[in-house]
């Protein structure tokens, strides 16, 4: 008989010695290395998106939306999209790793990956509130530390295109002349032309600072939107970044 | 050794009775084969993998929790060869979540229908089988022939529970539609 021989042929190979037992000991370490490897990965995904939360915070974004959807379009593009996509990634590692469990994969893909999402968000936004990342970007100017010194340098400034932190030098009706604070490649002296429809004159002062949003051509910036909100704060981070800025 | 339970003679190759072994595949064997051929045709294919389905249970059998049901554990050894075996064969794409397995689904268990309608539905699948795609194929045959419940088929396939069902609901609908064009009589 067919299953006979199964039978034979499985005993047989167990009596052989040609088929072991897996040692207890395997099903202990297996599990420990995976969780290790989990931990790992989740503690790396935190790091990631903490990393982002920090350089959010420092480069002052929510600032660009006092300019409207034009503001938050440039801050979409400026967001540092190669730190988003490696967080994404490794958050669908870890999904697929964690429905191997089975209080996790007898419920719907969903709830997990919210939970996961849930998780990792309050803990990086914890890890944010520290002074960790500040320590770490401190320590990455002063020494040349492989890999967290070009992560660090490489992501503290998120390039916000045509926004600039300025000082009004003069007003003369619809020119005004500035000097640019932040931005090296802008003519210092430069003019700016205000639109038609402008109706925010009373943010312009000479020696008064603001934040214009406009696109420079030929030594003229053509201004959307300015905003004399949140300089402080905004400006700061630019005057640690940028040598021109006093 | 035939009142002890799959548990209890699991527990004692555990302790060592390699002999008890065979015990549990003179359970298993024919249970296993009819699963294998629901997916298999060659009958060498069907002994080969039913064999490795085997010492493979065998070989991790200390990783196995006497507290928990045998039968879902080898099922789940089966179904993890038969799809290695079919993937390999098929060359099918690797994919990480299935579009069922993401989102929730009300759960509801076919009690009734199991006991009034499953002759009906074991002649329908064996007449229509091999046309239905095999992640709705497996829990067919998992509820109607090796009458596993909801909670193994979730363990077996590592599957969330309201996908269990959907697939059984899906798989149904698929049968019947198949038994139609064939005018086989299926819950007429």
């Amino acid at each position: 008989m067919n299953g006979d021989k199964i039978k034979e042929k499985v005993l047989e190979k167990i009596k052989s010695g040609q088929v072991k037992m897996k040692p207890k000991i395997y099903f202990w370490l297996r599990p420990l290395l995976f969780i290790l490897i989990l931990l790992l990965i989740f503690v790396f995904a935190i790091y990631f998106l903490s990393l982002l939360f920090f350089i959010f915070k420092i480069n002052n974004g929510w600032t660009l939306i006092a300019f409207g959807l034009r503001g938050i379009l440039v801050l979409i593009l400026s967001l540092p999209w190669g730190i988003i996509a490696f967080v994404l990634l490794l958050m669908v590692i870890l999904e697929t790793l964690i429905i191997h469990f089975s209080p996790l994969y007898r419920k719907p893909v969903l709830y997990s990956f919210l939970l996961l999402l849930i998780l990792i968000f309050v803990i990086s936004f914890c890890v944010t509130v520290t002074s960790f990342h500040a320590r770490m970007l401190l320590s990455s100017r002063g020494h040349n530390i492989p890999l967290i010194a070009p992560l660090y340098q490489g992501y503290e400034k998120m390039d916000f295109k045509n926004i600039y932190c300025v000082r009004i030098l003069s007003i003369d009706n619809h020119e005004v002349t500035v000097e640019c604070l932040d931005e090296p490649t802008i003519p210092h002296p430069v003019k700016i032309v205000l639109p038609e429809n402008f109706a925010k004159y009373e943010e312009i002062q000479v020696g008064r600072t603001v934040i214009i949003f406009g696109k420079e051509e030929n030594g003229i910036i053509n201004l959307f939107d300015l905003t004399g909100k949140n300089i402080e704060e905004f400006c700061e981070h630019r005057r640690i970044i940028f040598p021109r800025m006093k | 050794m035939e009142k002890k339970s799959d548990e209890e003679i699991t527990r004692m190759v555990q302790s060592g009775d390699l002999e008890s072994f065979s015990f549990l595949v003179d359970r298993y064997e024919d249970k296993l084969k009819r699963y294998a051929r629901r997916f298999l045709i060659s009958p060498e294919e069907i002994e080969d993998i039913v064999q490795e389905i085997f010492l493979k249970a065998y070989v991790n059998i200390l990783g196995f929790d006497t507290e928990k049901k045998f039968s879902a554990w080898l099922y789940r050894i089966a179904h993890n060869e038969l799809v290695n075996f079919l993937k390999k064969r098929e060359k099918a794409p690797l994919l990480f979540f299935d579009a069922d397995t993401i989102f929730p689904h009300p759960i509801s268990e076919e009690k009734t229908d199991r006991k009034t309608k499953q002759d009906e539905i074991k002649k329908a699948i064996d007449k229509c089988l091999n046309q239905i795609p095999l992640k709705y194929r497996e829990p067919l045959i998992l509820f109607y022939f090796e009458e596993l419940g909801y909670n193994e088929i979730a363990e077996v396939m590592h599957l969330p529970l309201s996908t269990v069902g959907v697939r059984l609901k899906r798989g149904k609908k698929m049968l019947k539609n198949l038994c139609d064009k064939i005018n086989f009589e299926y819950e007429r």
